[in-house]
């Protein structure tokens, strides 16, 4: 359960931890680290979706059936490779195996997957703004009679089973019109963010969503979705956090980059190694500045600082992205016996 | 290796091994290369067992054996060469000598 958290200013927020799984193993190793994190105190499980990996609704199916707590989204799906309206049958479907656990995270997609599989991104504002309203008809039993987008047009959709249950819906936002759509209209927002300094400004953008709306701060979860490496020696969690990095510095555009003053001509080297499949040039031309702006890593007492900073901003739900660490067991071992109960 | 010597193999490892000698076998199980391939049965059984943190009983033990003799059986046996479960080791090689 979520618990108040005193912050050093004396004031007491809500926190709770969510962590993330990548689902390219094979599911039952998933499930064990989903079962390790529900034991351990997390309260929300996100896993990816990508057609690369292993299914997300398949895993999510197994760990429902394995847990019996912790809530559980996609983290997150994106209209364009999904149409809505399957992400609301999945998603309502999901929820028949545990009801009141499921959530669904949505945001626009990857660029580089989304070109990859050979799908024009129009409107990614619109589009998302369409597929939450259709997405939330539908498990609203509303249904959808003649709805016209911009990017989504349905003549007649309804579920043919009933939600007993509201399933909240959250954003998967970092650029500013989609942070202030995520104040406007989720029941959460994931910042896919790591640094402090930029969680900060989104949580800003997205508290203008939410007064642009009429509505309060304090209907929304404000995740941070952090990628996130932990262990006992510093230069291990770098280490481990370099993979990662190297692909978020490669789709990373040039005025990112530029204000987190990493050199474009180093990320360059990055990206054209990674396209060209060499991951070891990629992954070893990660240097500390790359892994600062865009990672959350270090010792157990580092982190716990850096999480301190993150949750002064706002949050109200600290995610341990991936890659959680070089072992991830371990990893998942260290948050829970030293960095949560800091917190709870 | 089939069940009834498993069993009788997991009653020669001590209590006080148990803990230690359950987490090195779980980091075998979750690291070796061919997950996909553990049979369905046995994977689901590891899970149970975990949900229920029963992998230090006898059963658990026995699936985690199993489960790490399927997908890596020299690692498995080096590590209960390494924990000082030799008769364990041994009982296992004689038994899949056997087979």
């Amino acid at each position: 359960m979520p618990s108040r958290w005193l912050s050093r200013k004396g004031d007491l927020q809500m926190v709770s931890f969510g962590i993330e799984f990548v689902p390219k193993e094979v599911y039952w190793r998933t499930v064990y680290y989903a079962i390790q994190a529900e034991r351990g105190g997390f309260d929300n499980l996100w896993i990816t979706d990508h057609f690369i990996n292993r299914s997300v609704y398949v895993t999510l199916t197994m760990i429902l059936n394995y847990t019996d707590r912790i809530k559980v989204g996609t983290g997150v799906t994106n209209p364009f490779l999904i149409s809505p309206l399957a992400t609301a049958s999945n998603i309502a479907s999901l929820n028949e195996v545990a009801p009141g656990r499921v959530v669904c995270g949505i945001g626009a997609g990857d660029l580089t997957t989304l070109e990859q599989a050979g799908v024009q991104v129009t409107k990614p504002l619109s589009a998302m703004r369409e597929a939450v309203q259709m997405i939330n008809a539908l498990l609203k039993g509303e249904g959808l009679q003649n709805f016209e987008g911009s990017v989504f047009r349905v003549k007649s959709a309804k579920l043919a089973f009933k939600v007993r249950n509201p399933i909240p819906i959250y954003i998967g936002a970092q650029g500013a019109k989609m942070l202030k759509l995520a104040g406007e209209m989720g029941d959460g927002v994931l910042i896919n963010a790591s640094n402090p300094a930029d969680i900060k400004e989104a949580v800003e953008l997205v508290k203008e969503g939410t007064s642009a709306a009429g509505r309060s701060m304090d209907k929304i979860d404000v995740a941070a979705y952090t990628a996130f490496s932990i262990h006992e020696s510093e230069e291990k969690a770098f280490k481990a956090s370099m993979p990662v990095v190297a692909f978020i510095v490669a789709g990373a555009p040039d005025p990112i980059l530029e204000k987190h003053r990493v050199n474009l001509e180093a990320a360059k080297r990055i990206k054209d190694a990674l396209v060209k499949g060499d991951f070891p040039t990629a992954f070893s031309a990660v240097t500390r500045e790359m892994a600062d702006a865009f990672a959350l890593y270090g010792t157990p007492a580092q982190c716990i600082e850096k999480i301190s900073q993150i949750l002064k901003a706002g949050v109200t739900q600290f995610v341990v992205g991936s890659p959680i660490g070089g072992n991830v067991r371990k990893a998942i071992d260290l948050v829970v016996k030293e960095v949560i109960p800091h917190f709870k | 290796m089939n069940s009834l010597n498993l069993f009788g193999v997991v009653a020669k490892i001590p209590r006080s091994s148990r803990s230690s000698l359950s987490t090195q076998l779980i980091d075998i199980l979750l690291n070796a290369k061919g997950g996909d391939k553990l049979p369905s049965g046995l994977a689901k059984n590891f899970l149970y067992l975990w949900q229920k943190n029963r992998l230090e009983e006898d059963e658990g033990m026995k699936v985690l054996l199993e489960a790490t003799l399927f997908l890596d059986a020299e690692a498995t046996l080096k590590q209960l060469k390494d924990s000082n479960l030799i008769e364990v080791a041994d009982a296992i090689q004689m038994a899949q000598q056997k087979r």
